[in-house]
């Protein structure tokens, strides 16, 4: 690797981080298991930058290589407890507000495959089609689990419908 | 209804912004220790295709292979289409110690197929090996694709006949009838009971809908030192 392209590597790696780091937390719920992720995902990045930078957003190339390793659930136990060893802390979070909070606590209720689809949909604001072709999904699937997801979090994190659903719950 | 993306936004800045970026430094060191380990990869598979080679030469083995892997009609599941195959065609592994040269090899297929509770034997290379594990799961992509062809042992697989078959071979080439923990023989690693491996991992807590078919695979070897052979200067010779 020349020291142009070198540059330009670490360029991009700083100017996305951040935005991806957040994408990712928010689709594996655990910060340290996000950036492990991404660590692998930009250090297969650097291998072929000299191919990448040439793509229209290698962000997305990123992206979509994180979240597939962040996908393979077995794998990603195995890493969890590498990256935890590895990088000395506990995966505990900085203070949050309320409001953050329980989000936190309702988004590892959805399944992976909605996670990812809100995410990518209301974090990086993608459009619908953007969302299908980066996880190579139809439309209609997107567009269901969009709803879907939408659907449950508003259920666990509006306390009116909460009550409704509690009450269900409750013997007769 | 909620403002999700404001609150993805205050949930993430919230919970990542405290951490400091990585330097890139890290990231460019990770992908050349990966781009070594690949090159590493590349060249045991090389190893293997050559040793292959020189198993194949004349005077070499002639194994005759079980019928290879097609399903008939539309494909069974991942698990039933392995474990069938399994179960039809393959008793025991035996795996040569990774220094016995081509001589001990060609030797040890000699001494099995005279063996009267060996029905049939054949050798099975690393990257047969690589080649069935794909076939199996070849819907199953997360469990091959980052599969290193190495960690896929040669062996010779074998199908036994009669009462007590595996027994009577362990000690035919060990010495005692079940495997123990040492080392088996000058020219054999591990000498493995493939029924009793089976049903250990059928009934086994592992079997929870996922495979995790490394272990029907490919019985714990650990890595061994190729160089220097260990025991060299006691090895007896052949016969």
């Amino acid at each position: 690797v020349d020291s142009r392209e070198l540059r330009e590597f670490t360029e991009f790696y700083s100017g996305s981080y951040v935005r991806l780091r957040k994408q990712l937390f928010a689709v594996t719920g655990d910060l340290a298991e996000a950036e492990d992720v991404l660590q692998e995902a930009y250090a297969r990045a650097s291998l072929r930058w000299s191919r990448l930078r040439a793509y229209d957003a290698p962000e997305a190339w990123v992206r979509r290589v994180a979240l597939r390793l962040a996908a393979m659930t077995a794998r990603s136990l195995r890493r969890r407890a590498r990256a935890l060893l590895r990088l000395h802390h506990p995966s505990e979070l900085p203070d949050l507000t309320p409001d953050a909070i329980d989000l936190y606590r309702a988004l590892p209720a959805l399944p992976f495959g909605q996670r990812q689809v809100l995410v990518l949909h209301h974090l990086a604001g993608l459009p619908v089609a953007e969302v299908a072709a980066e996880l190579g999904l139809p439309a209609g699937t997107v567009k269901a689990r969009l709803s879907r997801g939408r659907a449950a979090l508003a259920r666990r994190l509006d306390p009116t419908s909460q009550l409704r659903q509690e009450q269900k719950g409750l013997p007769r | 209804m909620i403002d999700l993306d404001q609150r993805l936004e205050d949930l993430t800045t919230q919970a990542t912004a405290p951490r400091p970026v990585p330097e890139p430094e890290g990231v460019l060191r990770r992908g050349r220790r990966r781009r070594r380990r690949q090159l590493a990869g590349a060249a045991v598979l090389l190893v293997a295709v050559v040793a292959a080679g020189a198993l194949a030469l004349p005077g070499g083995w002639h194994g005759r292979a079980p019928t290879p892997l097609a399903p008939a009609g539309p494909p069974p599941e991942p698990v039933n289409r392995f474990l069938g195959w399994w179960q039809d065609n393959i008793d025991a592994s035996i795996f040569p110690r990774q220094d016995a040269g081509a001589v001990d090899r060609q030797a040890l297929a000699r001494r099995l197929a005279a063996l009267p509770e060996v029905d049939r034997v054949w050798f099975e290379t690393r990257e047969q090996a690589l080649d069935r594990y794909r076939t199996m799961f070849w819907d199953r992509p997360e469990m091959t694709r980052n599969l290193d062809p190495a960690a896929l042992p040669e062996a010779f697989r074998v199908r036994l006949r009669g009462p007590d078959a595996f027994a009577r071979l362990h000690r035919h080439l060990c010495g005692t009838a079940r495997p123990a923990a040492k080392r088996c023989s000058l020219t054999i690693d591990l000498v493995s009971d493939q029924r009793a491996a089976l049903f250990r991992t059928l009934s086994g807590r592992s079997w929870a809908g996922r495979v995790d078919a490394s272990i029907l695979l490919d019985p714990p070897e650990p890595a061994r030192p190729t160089w220097p052979p260990s025991g060299a200067c006691s090895r007896q010779p052949p016969g």
